[in-house]
């Protein structure tokens, strides 16, 4: 399994690399597709992009210097039309520039794309939200060599999904940067805090009416204001904890390190690090978190050895016992075979 | 906007959408009695600019409210006896979905139309469901669409689905009409596509949603709790949710919750837009929630 981290500058590849990182993923965003209206109109992040087809192309370089590769995300939902052969254009210039893969949410992009037969390769975004075969499948026919899994998708159905179309990689997610809803169904946008923020933070109080109208009981008044504030304690693991890290500068949040040697099992073939707006340090010690639990999966130590390794890194086990910090919340339900 | 609507054009074709089988049976029975003249189009700003013509079954957003083949049938049923046609709609699934759904599409008549949000299924139903229409969904129809965001936002360009690789991928896979919502601030729809007919949504559109469901954990055990593989008592069927943001502007619209998707009720904008796009034809059909909304009123269309 390779390790997938997201890079800002190609400065960064050498610490990024020594850490672990086998292959780097960026954003780009020029000053002519910065508008006031649309912070992220190239990929889903308006924060951590380059900012120059040279800084791409240097990023590249030094990738390349190091052996690793670098994948540019075009994965915005969808784009202005009257844009679209600009769009086309600076994927080309990109291509140009030396990346290695073009990480693609739009399926009419990948169509178009596919169309112009380039010489990379194409990944299919998590923003796509693949959750079975057949959509998997088309990508695989317009030209997609990898399918990154979206978040909210089981072991289970990842080992199924691997073991079904053994001609196509699958990459998963494995730490950092949570989402509340299917990011390939959320069409906000993450407004400045003064604005609102993620709109899944920005929701202050619900109000429950049921249906018809009739009054609620206080009984279900209750039990609901004991669900709301589950929710509100799993909303703080989903964003990182309280956008905090351990004593030792570990990220907390999103977390899969305990379902790696489940996610190997199932044939996935990357592990993506999530977090493209987050300072070095925080992306660094992130990749070292995954590297170390990927070398015992190498090493061909015990599942229950790696688990209670993974799960210990922290020194938080309270945490990983709550289950709401975890990306897979039940790793061990593929195992190996032997 | 009382002048456009005075511009009556030709009725235009409406389709009301259930999620629950009762919701579709308490509509239909309605109709069938002979009540007033249902006042859904008043209501939603757009008095006598439609009839029902189609009655749709199934829940664009949640795998978990995927209908039995029993209660299709009986869809079927009460949609034929009273003479409206019947489409289903159908949410992004997982492989186990995707199984469950094929039993659906093979209980639909020849020529029935479905609304699929799924990339897979379009594909699927493309190989092998050649007597069904394939509508594309609103969750196909990615639109940068944030009721939060201050209003000049949507004066500029739109992001759309008029670009060329999406026109052809729809075209491929047999997909002949597109369903969108209307974004909250926009002045101006994009152009349309040659040979893809448009829908609306109206007086909702939807701003996000997800496998987890937040009203739908309120009985799940904790260790399943908020977990992609949740179960759910349906509770969205029962509840309603009005939601209050912790920032607002003036021209904030309001947010409502279904289950586990957001909406933001149409305001000014979203409808002056919607007028204008039936008015020159851009759309020729409109989608009305029979059930899904967040009125407490049980029906949104006769109350």
């Amino acid at each position: 399994m390779r390790i997938v981290a997201p890079i800002c500058s190609p400065d960064e590849v050498a610490a990024l690399a020594d850490a672990g990182a086998d292959e780097f993923y960026c954003g780009l965003l020029p000053p002519l597709w910065r508008t006031r209206t649309d912070p992220a109109p190239l990929s889903r992040r308006g924060g951590g992009n380059l900012t120059s087809l040279a800084a791409l192309a240097a990023t590249a370089r030094r990738a390349h210097d190091f052996g690793r590769t670098l994948a540019v995300a075009f994965n915005a939902q969808s784009y202005p039309t009257e844009r679209w052969n600009e769009l086309l254009d600076l994927i080309e210039s990109s291509v140009a520039a030396g990346v290695d893969a073009l990480i693609i949410a739009d399926l009419g992009l990948l169509t178009a794309l596919a169309e112009r037969r380039m010489s990379v390769r194409l990944h299919l975004s998590s923003v796509a939200a693949c959750h079975n075969r057949e959509t998997a499948a088309l990508a695989a026919e317009l030209g997609a060599k990898r399918v990154i899994l979206p978040r909210h998708i089981t072991v289970a159905e990842t080992h199924a999904l691997c073991g079904q179309l053994p001609g196509i990689e699958f990459e998963s997610f494995v730490l950092n940067d949570g989402c509340v809803f299917e990011e390939g169904s959320c069409h906000t946008l993450h407004l400045p805090t003064p604005l609102g923020g993620p709109i899944c933070l920005d929701c202050r109080s619900f109000e429950y009416e049921r249906v018809g109208g009739t009054a609620l009981e206080p009984a279900e008044h209750e039990a609901l204001r004991r669900n709301d504030a589950e929710w509100e304690r799993w909303l703080w693991y989903t964003f990182a904890c309280g956008f905090t890290v351990t004593e030792t500068g570990l990220p907390n949040g999103p977390c899969g390190l305990c379902a790696i040697p489940a996610l190997d099992v199932a044939g996935v073939c990357a592990l993506k690090i999530a977090g493209r707006e987050a300072p070095l340090e925080r992306r660094r010690s992130s990749v070292a978190l995954v590297a170390e639990v990927r070398a015992r999966v190498r090493a061909r130590q015990p599942t229950a050895e790696i688990l209670e390794f993974a799960r210990a890194l922290r020194g938080r086990p309270e945490r990983c016992a709550s289950g709401y910090m975890c990306y897979y919340r039940q790793p061990t339900a593929v195992r190996r075979a032997h | 906007m009382t002048e456009l609507i005075t511009a009556t054009p030709a009725p235009i074709d409406c389709t009301l959408a259930f999620t629950h089988i009762a919701a579709l049976r308490a509509y239909v029975a309605a109709a069938a009695s002979a009540q007033p003249n249902p006042r859904f189009l008043e209501r939603v700003g757009l008095p006598g600019w439609g009839r029902v013509a189609q009655l749709r079954f199934g829940n664009e957003f949640c795998h978990r409210l995927l209908p039995s083949p029993a209660a299709v049938r009986q869809g079927l049923q009460l949609a034929a006896r009273h003479g409206f046609d019947f489409a289903l709609a159908l949410p992004i699934l997982t492989d186990a979905g995707l199984v469950r759904a094929e039993r659906l599409l093979a209980e639909m008549p020849d020529g029935a139309e479905v609304a699929v949000n799924d990339w897979g299924l379009m594909r699927r139903m493309a190989r092998g469901f050649a007597h069904l229409q394939i509508i594309a969904g609103r969750q196909i129809c990615r639109l940068l669409k944030d009721p939060r965001a201050p209003p000049a936002s949507g004066a500029g360009p739109q992001r759309g689905w008029a670009n060329p690789g999406l026109a052809a991928l729809l075209m491929r896979l047999r997909a002949r009409r597109l369903e969108l919502d209307i974004p909250p601030f926009a002045r101006t729809l994009e152009p349309e596509v040659p040979g893809m007919r448009l829908s609306a949504h109206t007086p909702f559109s939807f701003v996000t949603t997800g496998r987890i469901c937040r009203l739908g954990n309120l009985r799940q055990e904790p260790a399943r709790r908020f977990a992609p593989e949740h179960g759910c008592s349906r509770e969205c069927l029962t509840y309603c949710v009005r939601i209050t943001r912790r920032t607002t502007h003036a021209d904030s619209l309001p947010l409502l919750q279904r289950g586990n998707t957001i909406f933001y009720r149409h305001g000014d904008a979203s409808r002056s837009t919607l007028i204008t796009a039936l008015v020159a034809g851009t759309i020729d059909r409109l989608i009305l929630p029979g059930d899904w909304h967040a009125d407490r009123s049980a029906d949104l269309l006769t109350g």
